[in-house]
């Protein structure tokens, strides 16, 4: 029976599901960040179509940035023939996610982030890190870098811009960045 | 005589794995601790402890009111009854706010570190409450609007296989979507799904149609456009022939044709 949360078509076709996150892809177009891509006005956002070596239906990179906390940013791939959420997430920042996974120790329920979002065999999307997460200077270097983020994000992806090169973002916006500053209360006043 | 159950052995492992639910990390000259209260939408709560002054400040660290959906609940629409169930759960854990930088901080101060860990109780105990009360009607409303888009999805895919789904189809107004968009050699033609289990949701939904109606209206790529249909999901719960007769003509203002979802082939001529 399907459970609740439980995505059937990556279910039902898990091998065409991991062709899809792990076969070469490239970004048919740079990466550029902007304002409007993302419906909340506090990100930046670019979404790119991707060419898949073996699969033919539309897939979409995406790069989304926080404005106000440049240490937040996500990568996503879409592939809307599996589903409309993304089908391998990473998170730089954020909640941690508990696995919704009855039969692991509660212990490795819980992944703060910096983390992916995938599908397993079940259907069932889940978090986990990847060794180079699991290690606290890699983690951090990669939340205070977008582009050392986006490296690991293609690694993991199989991802090349369309020089065969390892993809980079850029930013249109002119406006003074922001220094990175994980504390989300810098500055606020508790009368 | 011995009991069947030993406390010990059992309470000691419970113990010891929640224990490492308990999670801390720097962030600035703040700490962030990851405590082992969680949420319906798969999250675990996380409180923020500051230093002002002589007092510490345990905090969401502005999480729960993000517009950044740090606690996944992405549907959550005006008049959801939110303030309702913050003024609720403040008084229950004597909870504080305070709105500052765009943002509204939920807070409890003490001057004690030994009451520390009472505050990190009644702060994550608010987070938790909170977001799951917030993610019952969401949860609820996703699915509806899940199983309309997938059913209107395959009615148009059956009629036009060249149908694709949550696009941006205008480059000068990339914030408006379309449920779908039917694509020709030269034209395009742009649909919007209206449902919801709530009029509330039902009339939101409405009036983001209008609005990316309106844009299409305004783009440079207006002349390209065929067809423009909304389809109204009058089987819905949040359905009401007021909010239709009060909103459509500003639909058609913008050139675009409410269709009633049990009338939906009428809409092939159309697109």
């Amino acid at each position: 029976m399907a459970k609740a949360g439980m995505n059937l078509k990556i279910r039902n076709g898990y091998s065409q599901y991991l062709e899809v996150v792990n076969g070469q892809k490239i970004a048919t177009s740079p990466i550029t960040l902007e304002k409007g891509v993302v419906n909340n006005s506090n990100w930046l956002g670019a979404e790119v179509e991707v060419q898949h070596s073996s699969v033919s239906h539309e897939i979409y990179f995406i790069a989304e940035k926080s404005i106000k906390c440049p240490t937040n940013f996500k990568f996503k791939l879409r592939a809307q023939h599996f589903a409309q959420e993304p089908i391998f997430r990473f998170d730089s920042d954020g909640a941690t996610h508990r696995n919704d996974l009855e039969s692991i120790p509660l212990s490795e329920r819980q992944v703060t982030t910096p983390h992916f979002h995938k599908f397993n065999e079940n259907g069932i999307n889940f978090a986990n890190k990847t060794d180079v997460l699991k290690t606290t200077a890699d983690a951090q270097a990669i939340v205070m870098d977008i582009n050392f983020g986006l490296a690991h994000f293609s690694t993991e992806a199989n991802l090349q811009d369309s020089q065969g090169k390892r993809p980079i973002v850029q930013e249109t916006q002119t406006d003074l960045p922001i220094p990175p500053n994980q504390d989300p209360v810098a500055g606020i006043k508790f009368e | 005589m011995k009991p069947a159950l030993e406390c010990d052995p059992i309470i000691g492992a419970i113990k010891r794995d929640f224990g490492t639910l308990w999670q801390c990390r720097n962030r600035g000259n703040s700490i962030e601790i990851v405590t082992p209260f969680s949420t319906a939408t798969q999250k675990f709560v996380s409180v923020f402890i500051t230093r002002r002054d002589d007092s510490y400040v345990v905090t969401d660290g502005g999480w729960v009111s993000s517009e950044d959906q740090t606690y996944g609940l992405d549907e959550v629409e005006e008049d959801s009854g939110f303030d309702a169930i913050i003024e609720h759960f403040c008084k229950a854990f004597k909870i504080y706010s305070t709105r500052e930088k765009g943002g509204r901080f939920f807070y409890k101060k003490v001057s004690d570190d030994s009451l520390i860990s009472s505050a990190v109780y009644d702060v994550a105990n608010f987070i938790s409450s909170v977001v799951n009360s917030l993610s019952i009607p969401v949860q609820e409303e996703v699915k509806h609007r899940e199983a309309f888009r997938n059913d209107a999805n395959s009615f148009l895919l059956k009629q036009f296989p060249n149908a694709k789904f949550g696009q941006h189809p205008l480059d000068d107004y990339k914030t408006a979507i379309f449920h779908a968009v039917i694509i020709y050699p030269a034209q395009m033609s742009l649909v919007a799904y209206v449902t919801g289990t709530r009029n509330n949701y039902f009339v939101n939904q409405f009036q983001r149609a209008v609005v990316n109606f309106e844009l299409a209206a305004q783009s440079r790529l207006k002349a390209q456009i065929k067809g423009r249909i909304a389809f109204i999901n009058n089987e819905a719960g949040g359905y009401s022939p007021q909010t239709v007769n009060e909103l459509s003509p500003l639909l058609t203002k913008y050139h675009a044709q409410p269709l009633q979802w049990t009338e939906r082939e009428s809409a092939l001529s159309v697109l």
